[in-house]
């Protein structure tokens, strides 16, 4: 009932059905018109090159009867024909990953003395050589370096680095190469009119792109195509069956990076999920985009000649928007996704995760070109949870903010968080971020004064000078000493050059300050606040014992941890 | 997209596309000897598989009748020539594979075909892998080889280029619920367990035959919304704790748990119409608002990692603790 599979109906039977490996197939032809046929060939290069066939090739053309050299194989006389049926007693092949032991390349070497038994030499194949052992490499190697005058061995291998460097020196070496599309395509075009099927061009041009240069692949993709299709065969039609996605789909997410769209990006996975887009095969895609694109930036049309003319417009176009190092710090980004699955993180959130942290993290930092993007204000947004008192905070998180000047890239994962102020914002802004430039001092490993900057707390704000005040005199010596540090932090997050000025419970205890001196008493900002925490009946019970109210912090803020 | 009302005879619900295939190769005599079904948990690679055996063994004229002795024996798994080989506590082994290569070679017992369903090929041994590498290749012509995996890339390479691999989708919720109203599951349940179910028609099955999944499921979304407004540490140790004491459910909680947290990230970017709990709407929005992006991410990935201690075997409890204490915290208001 199964009908011969296509790749072996259409397996090449002479030098010039090889596809796409002229520089071994002439080399070959040469030798054997010049009757310079080496004793042993490795064949190296891609699966679905043309390995085993050009093996099978050359041991009938070494055999053939046929009088002219140039006309063998000839595929007519009973040797070759004796070859294509797959009976030839002077063909040897050896699956050499099932035979990987000391003992079957003995039992080779045993025969290897052997007369042919009808043409002229014994050709070994030996294929996926790579997998013998150590201990049959080195069995194999005094036979191969000086066999009997009637012995040819052919090694074929898709690893050719694994093979002992003394089993190559003793070889002739071809490199097969991985198959341009277009011929892939054309021999496609062939099958398919041979075998009498409708088959849309587009449909092959996509098989072909699909299978990286292994025509093999190619022709078992459309024996499959053929066999389970009903009418024509469409691009569609491959590319539901390849789970492969849409270079436009891929686009608008690389669209969506650019520009930070985590929405954008989060709608288009989904819907490529209904659509049942494999995330492995996304992510991969996506990687190979992603290089695709540097490549283009790189070298331009030249980088990339097999490619259409619309994706060449694509990246083109897209090219502009990203920068060389986001291009290869977003390829390493996706090519995590594969660990995290791994990992047992299901697939789609491995994705959308991997988006989310792309979009706002900072990993893509936005070029002119692109229009505004939202950055993330993280703590920010909890204002809207926390009583009613902070109400009066001002919009601290708008929706898309001004392009930030130059993200901090100190550590690509996790780039510090910002919170640009601008000319309307108020000290209330400060203190609800104030966190963020501990977080922007953790960055950079200074855990010490992190805790020193969140254990203190900002209590005005004048003329670009941030007066923060400390409870420890310890905390209050560390960021004096490191005050520097903490106005560069300062200004990452808020993206506005503040001068720092530190109080100890209040009091100004530096040099000096020109103009404005020092606030007398660092007035809680809102009069009716104290009041209002007066009342709170632990504060109350506090005060009762003779405490005393130096400045309020925001209540609901989570304390500083992980 | 999901067509209804194929006019297949298949006892499948959705994938359509895979059935019509598969008809299709059947009509034309061009079977391939290996398959592959892939696609996330419960969203009926099995059943496609064994749909397939049904309409390669029916006897009737319109296979599958779904009513024939050989049907009905496919869908007790009790058919002389189908194999069911599942993994054998956790394993795929290779005396499995062994067996059923001792097995292949022989004449099928009633039809002209023999089937043999590898359901957790993910699970296999690697040497079992490889010892089913040259039947997978070549078979003799009246064998047929269905293996089912969540993802490709979870087998060998060389075993994946030997099938022909079906990547079956997440059902979209209308077609689940529609398969629902036809196991006449009431209308207002059918949608609800169809928004939960994810695509995954399996859930969707065990749904609507176990009563207690749904209140289940949804308690336990609710009990995380709690924990977030739960600011005290020794109440969260102490959840911690209760849901220690039973380690198939809290895996299955965490699961759920993941859900909500993927939930309120789509939330926060406004993404209401993808959402998985949509019954809990009203409260996950003021979550969503509330929590930072960052925070909404980072719960997310705990969630995953502590899923992945859990499989590791690392102490339940501590692996639980490090969770709650770690989850956001936000304060109850009333607006």
């Amino acid at each position: 009932m199964t009908t011969q599979a296509l790749y072996r109906k259409y397996r090449p039977q002479t030098f010039e059905e090889i596809v796409g490996q002229e520089h071994v197939t002439t080399t070959l032809k040469h030798a054997l018109q010049e009757g310079r046929v080496a004793h042993a060939y490795l064949f190296s290069g891609p699966r679905g090159t043309g390995k085993t066939s050009a093996a099978r090739v050359l041991a009938k053309a070494v055999n053939c009867l046929n009088e002219d050299v140039t006309a063998r194989p000839d595929n007519s006389c009973p040797l070759c024909v004796a070859v294509n049926e797959g009976r030839s007693l002077d063909l040897i092949e050896i699956d050499a990953a099932s035979h990987t032991g000391v003992d079957n390349i003995r039992e080779i070497i045993e025969r290897v003395n052997l007369m042919p038994s009808e043409g002229r030499y014994k050709i070994y194949v030996i294929d996926e050589v790579h997998m013998l052992s150590t201990s049959a490499f080195n069995a194999l190697l005094k036979t191969l370096e000086e066999p009997p005058a009637h012995v040819i061995f052919v090694l074929a291998t898709t690893e050719p680095h694994k093979v002992l460097p003394t089993v190559l020196s003793r070889c002739q070496r071809f490199s097969f190469r991985r198959i341009p599309a277009a011929l892939i395509k054309e021999q496609l075009r062939y099958i398919a009119d041979q075998e009498g099927t409708e088959v849309d061009d587009a449909a092959l041009a996509r098989i072909a792109q699909s299978v990286s240069g292994s025509l093999r692949d190619a022709v078992s993709l459309l024996d499959q195509l053929i066999s389970s299709s009903s009418a024509r065969l469409t691009v569609e039609d491959v590319n539901t069956f390849l789970g492969a996605i849409p270079t436009e789909a891929i686009g608008v997410l690389a669209e969506a990076l650019a520009t930070s769209d985590a929405k954008t990006s989060l709608a288009q996975i989904s819907r490529l999920r209904e659509q049942g887009v494999d995330m492995q095969q996304l992510a991969a895609q996506l990687v190979a985009y992603f290089r695709d694109l540097l490549l283009w930036k790189v070298g331009g049309e030249m980088a990339l000649p097999d490619s259409d003319a619309a994706y060449r417009q694509q990246l083109s176009a897209q090219a502009q928007r990203l920068s060389g190092s986001q291009l290869s710090r977003l390829i390493r980004h996706f090519s995590t996704i594969r660990t995290d699955v791994r990992g047992g993180m299901e697939p789609q959130v491995a994705m959308e995760l991997a988006f989310i942290e792309a979009t706002t993290m900072g990993t893509v930092p936005v070029t002119a070109a692109a229009p505004a993007v939202s950055t993330v204000v993280p703590a920010t947004k909890k204002a809207t949870a926390v009583p009613s008192t902070r109400q009066a905070t001002p919009p601290t998180t708008p929706p898309t903010t001004p392009p930030p000047r130059k993200a901090p890239q100190k550590s690509p994962k996790q780039p510090a968080p910002t919170a640009p102020l601008s000319e309307g914002d108020t000290l209330d802004h400060i203190k609800s971020n104030w966190k963020l430039v501990g977080h922007a001092l953790r960055q950079q490993r200074m855990y010490r004064l992190q805790a020193s900057v969140n254990s203190s707390a900002p209590v005005r704000l004048d003329a670009g000078r941030l007066f923060i005040d400390f409870q420890s005199e310890l905390s209050y010596n560390l960021v004096v000493k490191n005050v520097h540090e903490v106005e560069q932090a300062a200004e990452q997050v808020f993206e506005r050059h503040l001068k720092i000025v530190c109080l100890l419970q209040g009091q100004y205890k530096g040099p000096a300050l020109v103009g404005d001196p020092l606030p007398a008493q660092p007035q809680p900002e809102k009069p009716g606040n104290v009041t209002e925490i007066a009342n709170d009946p632990l504060v109350k019970a506090v005060l009762a014992q003779g405490g005393q109210i130096v400045s309020i912090h925001g209540k609901g803020e989570e304390r500083p941890n992980g | 997209m999901e067509q209804k009302g194929s006019k297949s005879t298949w006892l499948v619900v959705g994938h359509d596309w895979a059935v019509q295939r598969l008809q299709n190769q059947i009509e034309r005599g061009r079977l391939a000897h290996a398959y592959l079904f892939t696609g996330p948990a419960h969203i009926g690679k099995q059943t496609l598989g064994r749909a397939l055996a049904q309409a390669l063994l029916c006897t009737s004229d319109t296979p599958p009748c779904g009513v024939c002795r050989a049907c009905r024996l496919v869908q007790q798994n009790r058919h002389p020539d189908l194999w069911v080989v599942p993994a054998d506590g956790g394993i795929l082994k290779v005396d499995q594979v062994r067996a059923v290569e001792a097995d292949v070679a022989r004449r099928p017992v009633e039809g002209r075909f023999k089937l043999f369903i590898f359901p957790d090929m993910h699970l296999v041994q690697p040497a079992a892998a490889n010892a089913l590498l040259k039947t997978l290749e070549e078979p003799p012509a009246h064998a047929i080889f269905i293996l089912t995996a969540p993802t490709a890339a979870a087998l060998l390479p060389t075993i994946v280029s030997r099938c022909q691999v079906y990547r079956l989708r997440p059902l979209s919720r209308q077609v689940i619920e529609e398969a629902l109203l036809q196991w006449s599951v009431p209308p207002d349940r059918a949608s609800q367990i169809a928004g939960l179910a994810d695509g995954r028609i399996g859930w969707a099955w065990q749904a609507a035959h176990d009563d207690t999944l749904l209140p289940r499921r949804l308690q336990q979304a609710r009990d995380l919304v709690e924990l977030i407004y739960t600011a005290n540490r020794w109440q969260r140790l102490q959840a911690a704790k209760r849901l220690a004491g039973d380690s198939h459910q809290a895996s299955q909680v965490l699961t759920v748990w993941a859900s909500v947290w993927r939930d309120l990230l789509l939330l926060h970017y406004q993404l209401t119409d993808r959402l998985i709990n949509v019954s809990l709407l009203d409260q996950l929005t003021p979550l969503a608002e509330a929590l930072s992006v960052v925070q909404l991410r980072q719960a997310l990935v705990r969630v995953h990692r502590t899923q992945r201690y859990f499989e590791e075997h690392v102490n339940m409890l501590l692996a639980l603790e490090s969770l709650f204490l770690r989850l956001p915290r936000l304060r109850r208001t009333t607006f």
